[in-house]
């Protein structure tokens, strides 16, 4: 028996006997090469239970990923929830590095968990990085009929008192956003944070519980376009939202560094090949027809990266998130 | 068996055991920062309160007494426990832990099977071929809806490449 | 909108569509009947199946599946004393009881007949709302559910008449099971002693199968015997009776109805604070308490009726704003997303053809389920007459494995063995189970809602009371103190002037 979470699914034990043999022998610290890869199910881990934005993402892809691998093979979900998105980091890490298990990652959850002190018990930057489904930019939002109309009103008002936010829970990437956002744009802000996710905090600031918060484009569109919520900033460097300002008007180019990926990573030491086979693919299947009508829809922002682009963007946004260490709270 | 109060000393042991714990809840409480520990701090407090009283309502005093008409009346027609089912229920629990434990372990596909097998041989006395029937039978339809038809990959057990 | 409900409903009238709702209720019933499985799984499972569908399509089979489980959950709850889905513990309450005497053919019946008469009244709710959702949704904020959290617990609290002190024992042990984990407002981990898998806290599905299924089964093994006490007792024939019976008692099934239709569209509350509230209003305004828990049959009916009124508006936050209000709403989400109907405050103006089909669709599968429960009842209920040895063994499995599947962590099992030992050990000693689910349920939430509303209003408690909803609810929960107290002022006034006579 492999060493594997077991799969017992199609197996075809002629071809695969000799790979495992193989890795049995040398080990798991050592690339494995099999011959005919793939040729069984691909396990597709997400962190987080069926039905959120990530799960979302792969799911659109599972039959678009299938038929852009050699041979067709099945990608089959696995949501593995819990620890914000650390239990499915964990599981990767330590899958065998054969190709048959990869996973989508809250990255920015995780790099901000170790900032915090914490650990998810290994390095970031030793999983193999193999692409990446989504780059989401941050939109500061207040409520239609705010007194604020633009970051200007925020930062006058917030010498007097702080601007409330309103955050889902502080390990969350839209938890440091918010801490850097408002930093860099001088704004003194409260942050209330365990909301249950983006749709409770938009409705916070439209309700008028909170004056404001920040969460990605995609998150907000719907809320916008219906006059729930009013865009008064975007982090991009130029603003797609007519009307709102953005890092260039606002003198802040840093504000554009903020932003939400969703990347791809299988268990460190993946052979080469197989690495360059699933990250093809990867982007093969992101410009499918029917995931280009999905991303429209609903605004998702797909942006397929290399292998080499997501392995730097990872150390990019460690290194860009250090610098704010003294902002987060320490866990 | 001791009396304390007038009362068997094992009639506080439920109770008792639920002051224990909620004084042990406190006491881990006390690591977290003052906005963490304030709900369990209330709840810690309250529930030792409350299991205190519930000690006091099972003495034979006049308090205690009192104490039970008042809030815990449905208790005053309790029967006392029968002691010989209780070896036989430490049993089947002993037994079950093994069996939940054995599933972790070694794993469904063969935990499950031998639990059932043994349970329907031993404990329910029927011949080894009807165990061996009803176990392919009961097994073999867990199977067929957890795998087969919901498409899950039954738990192979820790010892076997299973994670947690 | 009359021409959106008739364009809604005609569009489910083809084959392809009956069909999938069809398939979908088999799977739902099967689900809902199996402890840990539930709608939320089978939809989950079912997630890929639905590519290449057509939306409606789709949206049939998933309606199917969610209308239905609710009555294989009532089924398993009674026979078993094993509730497929959380909200089911409710009904095991009296159902179970019932089977015990033989009347598991009633109480599936009224089960049936309470199921598809809540759904009905739910719908309707539903269609009466959705005009005014999105207002409905914005009044509610955090001291608005912290009040409606606080209401929940002392509801149950008093219904466990009689046993006060140890309800409220037991409540505060859910509470306590409920502080384990990552405190959102703080992002501290509470009491988790470095083991991964309680960060997220106690799985709520795991524990409710422990506390009740494994249980019992560990009850029935030391008593040999089989489920119903006296075989010659068991009436598999007395299914209509059960459903005279939820007519005999339509105040009950009104209340039960109202309950799980408001408390199901609030965000974070769900069926099971739906089909236990709606129990314990039961209780408290019943005039024999003591036969509660026994086998009372509206103590089947009130939780029942209220699981699927809240099929319906729980659908209220999910369509108004795209807030999934349970897990098995956010893999509903999951489905529409991957249909092109993006959730949303769009969601009602750009697909409502599409929506009110859905909602046609629950309605029917809701009501067909239930007959289909029905017809299985008699052979359904030879279960009770088969000797433990087989059953708990079983059931055990069943349970176990089931308990894994909910979402596929092992330690779950551990939980449901933990769980199930202390459950036991409650009944042993008596102390009710009731205000422990209540608890593990709200537990997290009132913690959050409150300091939340703090947060929110700058440090005053003035919040409870300023805004118009969360004043009538400090007024709700006023009464629901004093309740115990107005009733012991009547009875013994009662007794007074009867004494006078």
């Amino acid at each position: 028996m492999g060493r594997q979470r077991a799969l017992i699914g199609r197996r075809h034990f002629i071809t695969s006997a000799a790979a495992l043999g193989a890795s049995s022998l040398l080990g798991s610290g050592v690339p494995v090469f099999a011959a005919g890869y793939p040729d069984r199910d691909i396990s597709f881990i997400v962190p987080y239970p069926p039905g959120g934005a990530y799960d979302q993402y792969v799911r659109i892809l599972l039959q678009p990923l299938s038929q852009a691998l050699p041979s067709h093979v099945t990608v089959v979900p696995n949501n593995v929830a819990g620890a914000g998105g650390a239990r499915a980091a964990n599981v990767l890490y330590r899958s065998k590095p054969d190709g048959y298990t990869i996973s989508v990652l809250n990255a920015m959850g995780l790099i901000l968990l170790k900032l915090k002190g914490g650990t998810i018990g290994f390095d970031l930057n030793d999983l193999t990085w193999v692409g990446n489904l989504a780059r989401d930019e941050y939109a500061l939002v207040v409520a239609p009929n705010s007194k604020y109309k633009s970051v200007e009103d925020l930062q006058k008002a917030s010498l007097t008192s702080p601007i409330k936010f309103s955050a889902p829970g502080p390990g969350t990437a839209s938890y440091a956003a918010i801490l850097i956002g408002t930093h860099l744009l001088d704004i003194r802000a409260q942050l209330i944070t365990g909301f249950r996710g983006a749709s409770d905090s938009m409705l916070a600031v439209t309700r008028g519980d909170v004056d404001a918060t920040i969460l990605t484009l995609p998150a907000v569109r719907q809320m916008t376009q219906g006059n729930f919520l009013r865009v008064v900033a975007t982090f991009q460097e130029h603003s797609t939202i007519p009307g709102a300002e953005d890092a260039t008007s606002l003198k802040v180019p840093e504000l554009a560094e903020i932003i939400e990926i969703r990347p791809v990573a299988a268990p460190p030491h993946v052979a080469p090949e197989i690495v360059a086979t699933l990250s093809t693919a990867l982007t093969k299947a992101m410009k499918d027809p029917m995931v280009l009508a999905w991303a429209k829809t609903t605004g998702a922002s797909l942006d397929p990266m290399t292998s080499e682009e997501t392995t730097k963007i990872i150390r990019d946004q460690s290194s860009f998130m250090a610098r704010w260490k003294a902002l987060l709270p320490h866990g | 068996m001791y009396r304390i109060l007038g009362v068997p000393a094992s009639r506080y042991a439920p109770p008792a055991v639920l002051c224990l714990l909620a004084a042990g809840y406190l006491f881990a409480s006390r690591q977290y920062d003052e906005q963490s520990r304030l709900m369990p701090m209330l709840i810690g407090r309250a529930m030792f309160v409350l299991a205190a009283i519930d000690v006091l309502s099972r003495s034979d005093t006049s308090v205690g007494r009192a104490l039970l008409r008042w809030l815990n009346p449905a208790a005053l027609s309790e029967q006392p426990q029968q002691d010989a089912d209780a070896r036989k229920e430490l049993g089947y629990i002993l037994w079950i832990i093994a069996f939940a434990l054995a599933i972790m372990w070694i794993g469904m596909y063969v935990a499950v099977p031998a639990f059932l097998f043994l349970s329907f041989s031993l404990i329910g006395r029927r011949s080894l071929l009807q165990s061996l029937a009803l176990s392919a039978g009961v097994g073999g339809a867990i199977w067929a809806l957890f795998s087969l038809l919901l498409r899950l990959h039954l738990f192979p057990g820790l010892a076997f490449g299973g994670m947690l | 909108m009359l021409e959106a409900w008739l364009a809604g409903f005609e569009s489910l009238l083809h084959f392809q569509e009956l069909a999938f709702l069809t398939i979908g209720m088999a799977i739902g019933l099967i689900a809902g009947a199996v402890p840990g499985l539930g709608p939320t799984t089978a939809l989950a499972l079912l997630v890929p199946l639905t590519y290449g569908m057509p939306a409606v399509s789709a949206l049939a089979l998933s309606a199917g599946v969610m209308g239905a489980a609710p009555m294989g959950g009532s089924i398993s709850a009674i026979l078993l004393n094993a509730p497929g889905a959380a909200p089911n513990a409710a009904t095991c309450i009296d159902g179970y009881p019932l089977a015990q005497q033989g009347k598991a053919g009633i109480a599936i019946g009224a089960a049936a007949s309470a199921n598809s008469i809540g759904g009905i009244i739910g719908t309707v709710s539903l269609l009466l709302v959705l005009p005014i959702a999105k207002s409905l949704v914005l009044l509610f904020g955090p001291p608005e559910f912290f009040l409606l959290s606080i209401l929940g617990l002392v509801v149950v609290a008093n219904a466990s008449r009689g046993k006060m002190l140890r309800g409220l024992v037991a409540g505060l042990f859910g509470l306590m099971v409920a502080s384990i984990g990552y405190n959102k407002v703080t992002g501290d981990v509470r009491f988790t002693f470095g083991i991964d898998y309680l960060w997220d806290g106690i799985h709520l599905v795991p524990a409710l199968i422990g506390l009740f299924a494994v249980a019992e089964m560990i009850n029935l093994w030391t008593k040999v015997g089989a489920i119903a006490k006296d075989a010659r007792n068991v009436r598999i024939n007395r299914m209509l009776s059960g459903l005279f019976e939820t007519f005999r008692h339509w105040p009950t099934v009104l209340r039960g109805s109202l309950i799980g239709t408001v408390v199901g569209a609030i965000p974070g509350a769900g069926g099971v604070v739906a089909a236990f509230l709606s129990y314990s209003m039961t209780v408290q305004v019943s005039k024999e308490p003591e036969t509660f828990g026994k086998g009372n049959i509206q103590g089947v009916i009130a939780p029942e009726a209220a699981i699927n009124a809240k099929d319906s508006s729980t659908l209220i936050p999910t369509l108004a704003f795209g807030i999934p209000g349970s897990a098995e709403m956010a893999v509903f989400l999951g489905i529409l997303v991957l249909h092109g109907l993006q959730p949303g405050p769009l969601l009602l103006i750009q697909n409502q053809t599409q929506i009110y089909a859905l909602i046609w669709a629950l309605t029917g599968a809701c009501i067909l389920a239930s007959c289909i429960g029905l017809v299985l009842a008699r052979p359904l209920s030879l279960v009770t007459l088969l000797p433990s040895t087989i059953l708990v063994p079983s059931v055990l499995t069943i349970a176990l494995v089931g308990s894994w599947a909910v979402d596929q962590t092992i330690e779950n099992v551990l939980v449901t063995l933990a769980f199930g030992i202390i459950g036991h050990l409650m009944t042993r000693l008596d102390y009710p189970r009731l205000p422990i689910v209540i608890s593990l349920v709200l537990g997290s939430g009132i913690e959050r809602d409150f300091f939340q509303s703090l947060l929110i209003s700058n440090g005053s408690w003035g919040i409870f009371v300023e805004r118009p909803v969360s004043l009538a609810l400090t007024l709700l929960l006023m009464l629901a103190l004093a309740a115990p107290a107005i009733r012991w002022l009547i009875k013994s006034r009662a007794r007074r002037s009867g004494a006078a006579a």
